[in-house]
């Protein structure tokens, strides 16, 4: 039987190149969304694109399986993060509106571009 | 994890010195060039890019990364010191060491795999973290024992951020740069059969 030799495995550095490749690819530029965050602004695009407009209220008592007080509190969250902003009615102050900010749009082009590049392989 | 690499002077490994040293200085050359204003020492910089490749040298390397961040911080010695002092000498080799003493820790603790399989971006900010703490760490702690620094605050925190700093930025500029190319890429009408 031939005595195996140590050979220096070159291929190693490539697959080790690669891994690398992935893990920089995943740094995060946008911030991270829970679950609810996500179902929530899911809803809310889904009204944006119908040009429709979103009062806090609303959203509040849009999801029946999530508490008001859950939702307020994601609202908030979001608000944080920069994925919406809240906006104050003309005619009534007490009125607050919420709409998508320039991240949000970048978000959901994101999450499309994904969902082609799946659809293509 | 361990860091195997094709030791020796084989080919692969004389190329993998020479790129990474080549690459080290380059990268030095283009930090003295965009970030002349944050210099705090000839050494020292609030942002230093070049430690972005120290980490990625030795992780994709090893000790052939190592050898080419040494023999690249020693032809930076040169221009500065005129004869490549014994003092010189000594930084460049800690330098080139501590990324190897971080991989190496920050590999134990994580428990990476030697072919990097898996390794999430999490984790590569824990390798920042530990290359620049250990850099800093060391590299000062000698700085004080051979009398060239007046104070450990003044040496230790601007080389730990800069450090810390320059491989966030040249992580993300490669993240982009791999990002645009994909887009680019994906734009590519598939090759005729």
């Amino acid at each position: 039987m031939p005595k195996k030799t140590a050979a220096p495995n070159y291929s190693q550095t490539y697959i080790k190149f690669i891994n690398l490749v992935q893990a920089i690819r995943e740094l995060p530029t946008f911030p991270s969304l829970d679950g609810i965050e996500q179902q929530l602004l899911n809803a809310f695009v889904v009204i944006w694109n119908q040009k429709e407009s979103v009062r806090v209220v609303e959203a509040m008592q849009m999801f029946p399986d999530i508490s008001s007080s859950t939702v307020h509190r994601r609202l908030v969250t979001l608000r944080k993060k920069g994925l919406i902003s809240l906006e104050s009615d003309e005619e009534n102050q007490r009125i607050k509106y919420i709409v998508p900010t320039p991240l949000a749009y970048k978000y959901f082009a994101m999450l499309g571009e994904c969902l082609n590049k799946a659809i293509a392989t | 994890m361990t860091n195997e690499s094709n030791s020796g002077c084989s080919p692969a490994s004389l190329y993998a010195i020479t790129g990474v040293a080549l690459a080290y200085w380059l990268l030095y050359q283009l930090n003295d060039w965009l970030f002349t204003n944050f210099e705090v020492s000839r050494s020292i910089s609030w942002v230093f890019l070049p430690a972005a490749l120290r980490m990625v040298a030795v992780l994709l390397f090893g000790w052939d990364g190592v050898a080419g961040l040494l023999s690249g911080s020693i032809v930076m010695a040169f221009p500065w010191h005129g004869d490549a002092s014994v003092n010189s000498c000594i930084v460049s080799a800690l330098s080139s060491m501590c990324p190897m003493l971080a991989v190496t820790s920050g590999a134990y603790l994580m428990k990476t795999k030697a072919d990097l399989h898996g390794l999430r971006a999490k984790q590569l900010f824990v390798f920042a973290f530990l290359g620049a703490l250990f850099n800093s760490v060391v590299q000062n702690l000698y700085f004080q024992m051979s009398g060239t620094a007046k104070s450990w605050l003044t040496g230790l925190v601007p080389m730990f951020v800069g450090d810390f700093i320059g491989t966030m930025i040249a992580l993300y500029c490669a993240s982009m740069l791999i990002r645009l190319l994909l887009h680019f890429a994906a734009k590519q009408p598939p090759a005729p059969t």
